[in-house]
């Protein structure tokens, strides 16, 4: 099963895409809560799967299409939002992982690999349409007064991290907060807190500067402190 | 003398250990005399990891796929 392949300089785009953005192999927390580390068992079927792959085997490639697809659906939709565009990503992906396939060397678990692919291929969407206006910020900052002091009221004591996740709203109050975001603050809050990279990986992987990625690194983590502050407190 | 609002440019290298040790020893004064900043600091980090951790759960076990979505996939791969 051999994808048709794209004229030279795509080929070239495709590659610098993956190669100039996200790098790094995830973090097993990354990849989910149904991620679990290879045993060499497992590392043995997976050769033997990226053989199947290679050599175009149809029920192979669709047991893997069908075992990957929800979760990378899911986690495309983190950075475009939009259903239909992450859709997008996600069929863009698989093209990428078979036509790189040939290349795979096992040093990462398919997973992983695929993983990476996803993520950079949100990030080639999100940039495509970075001319969208996005709504400011600046509301949801804190308050600091004339005389550089905090003026936020006091609020109520904090629950525990254990209060907070054990309410299933609260959970996913807190993941519509993060899509409430603007793209380029949450796109930053997930790659740097969520997925775990350095400052230096998310430079690259935003063409931005490490000076740049911190300050809206915090930017993006204060207000998001203020968006999710009901979930956060004790008396609620 | 750091401020609050001096935190504000401070915070982001201070919680990844990057803040110069002279810096860091005048943000924690700044802490130890304020309280507000104190309270902004640990809400600040709790949200991180809640973040983290509320992310983490979501969409596990993955919603189902439209098949004709997946068939779309198979129909690309075969071209």
């Amino acid at each position: 099963m051999r994808a048709m392949m794209p004229p030279p300089s795509a080929r070239r785009r495709e590659r610098d895409g993956l190669r100039s953005t996200v790098r790094s192999t995830p973090r097993g927390a990354e990849l989910g809560a149904g991620w679990q580390p290879q045993a060499s068992g497992a590392k043995a079927s997976e050769s033997a799967l990226v053989e199947q792959l290679r050599s175009g085997d149809r029920p192979a490639t669709e047991r893997f299409v069908r075992e990957h697809v929800g979760w990378m659906l899911a986690l495309a939709q983190r950075y475009v939002k939009d259903a239909s565009v992450a859709e997008d990503c996600v069929q863009e992906a698989f093209l990428q992982a078979f036509r790189g396939i040939g290349e795979f060397e096992g040093r990462s678990a398919l997973r992983s690999w695929l993983y990476r692919i996803v993520t950079n291929t949100a990030l080639m969407k999100l940039r495509s349409r970075r001319c969208a206006v996005e709504q400011p910020i600046e509301d949801s900052l804190p308050h600091i007064g004339p005389d550089c002091c905090r003026t936020q009221a006091p609020w109520a004591e904090l629950a525990t991290p254990h209060e907070i996740l054990e309410r299933k709203q609260a959970r996913e109050l807190v993941v519509a907060k993060m899509m409430e975001l603007p793209d380029s603050y949450r796109i930053v809050l997930l790659l740097r807190d969520i997925e775990g990279m350095s400052t230096e990986e998310t430079a690259r992987a935003l063409a931005m500067t490490e000076g740049a990625v911190k300050v809206r690194l915090h930017r993006a983590r204060a207000a998001f402190k203020m968006l999710v502050e009901p979930v956060l407190r004790r008396y609620v | 003398m750091i401020t609050c609002a001096d935190l504000e440019d401070f915070v982001a290298n201070y919680l990844d250990g990057s803040l110069t040790r002279p810096k860091c020893r005048e943000l924690e004064r700044h802490l130890d005399d304020c309280a507000a900043c104190r309270e902004f600091l640990l809400a600040y980090r709790r949200t991180v990891w809640v973040a983290k951790m509320a992310m983490k759960s979501a969409n596990y076990p993955p919603a189902p796929v439209p098949e004709e979505f997946v068939q779309a996939i198979l129909g690309s791969l075969r071209r």
